[in-house]
């Protein structure tokens, strides 16, 4: 298991039904947290990005860094998990 | 009805296992058809009852269950905004969506959710804020409908950290809406259950 830090686009309309929330939980099954506490008044899903701290198989980390909807660029670290 | 006895009625201060502190209580044992609000906990501080903040819940077969297919929560006065709140909830896919129990609710447009939801495999914390709905935590977990999860959702100053069936911990470190908030409950919906509801401090 890998633990990392994550730069994500906001997806959503804030609805029930559609919850802000990071995009990339729609795509890869993780566990995860927001660390950027952005206020709920002030997110815009679109450009807004926030941070996230997610534990996750070492695979799946592999697979968003080759894929083209967020890539290398969007892991600002990550360790192994339990260190 | 189901009426309070002993010193539980007196002070809803009953110790539980370890230091913990059971400030509410409820197996909901009662009549079918009886809404919450016409219900007694089994310990609850002082003579606190349920309050309807959205929709209906009643009880059905001895469990809290949902009535509405919109948002309904439910609420109690623990008199603590720290606490750990817990119920054992069971989703029903006549409705489905992300519901469960929920702490510091305001009204029906500010609470925190701890939820389950089937169809995206998910467990989830929500800030719902000003009727916006954020998803500040969340593990993909499988979920079966018809199958009961005990969930946890424990609020100390701006920490909240949630579990299911004990594990897949999730936390979120800037809690600040509703932070005083001392009334938590239930919000499930229609064909939804949940059952053996406690608030602890801590």
């Amino acid at each position: 298991m890998i633990r990392a830090r994550l730069v994500i686009p906001w997806k959503g309309t804030g609805k029930l039904a559609d919850p802000y929330r990071p995009r990339i939980v729609d795509d890869y099954p993780m566990q995860q947290q927001d660390v950027t506490a952005q206020p709920v008044a002030s997110i815009i899903p679109g450009p807004n990005l926030l941070t996230i701290e997610a534990i996750m198989p070492d695979a799946t980390l592999a697979d968003i860094e080759a894929d083209p909807n967020y890539g290398p660029g969007a892991v600002l670290w990550s360790e192994p998990y339990p260190g | 009805m189901h009426a309070d006895t002993g010193i539980s009625a007196l002070t809803g201060l009953i110790p539980s296992s370890g230091s913990a502190v059971t400030l509410v209580s409820d197996t909901f044992t009662d009549t079918g058809g009886t809404n919450l609000t016409a219900h007694t906990p089994d310990i609850r501080p002082g003579s606190n009852a349920w309050v309807a903040v959205a929709g209906t819940i009643d009880i059905q077969a001895n469990k809290a269950q949902g009535e509405n297919s919109a948002n309904q929560y439910y609420s109690i006065d623990a008199g603590q905004a720290d606490v750990t709140i817990s119920a054992d909830v069971t989703p029903s896919a006549t409705t489905a969506g992300s519901w469960g129990i929920s702490g510091r609710i305001s009204d029906a447009s500010n609470s925190w959710d701890v939820t389950v939801n089937a169809s995206a495999g998910s467990f989830r914390l929500y800030e719902h804020n000003a009727g916006v709905y954020t998803i500040r935590a969340s593990a993909a977990v499988t979920i079966n409908n018809g199958t009961a999860y005990t969930l946890a959702g424990q609020f100390s100053g701006q920490n909240v950290t949630a579990t299911i069936n004990g594990g897949n911990q999730i936390s979120y470190g800037s809690a600040t809406l509703n932070q005083s908030t001392t009334k938590h409950g239930l919000n499930v919906p229609t064909a939804w259950t949940a059952d053996n509801f406690k608030v602890t401090n801590p």
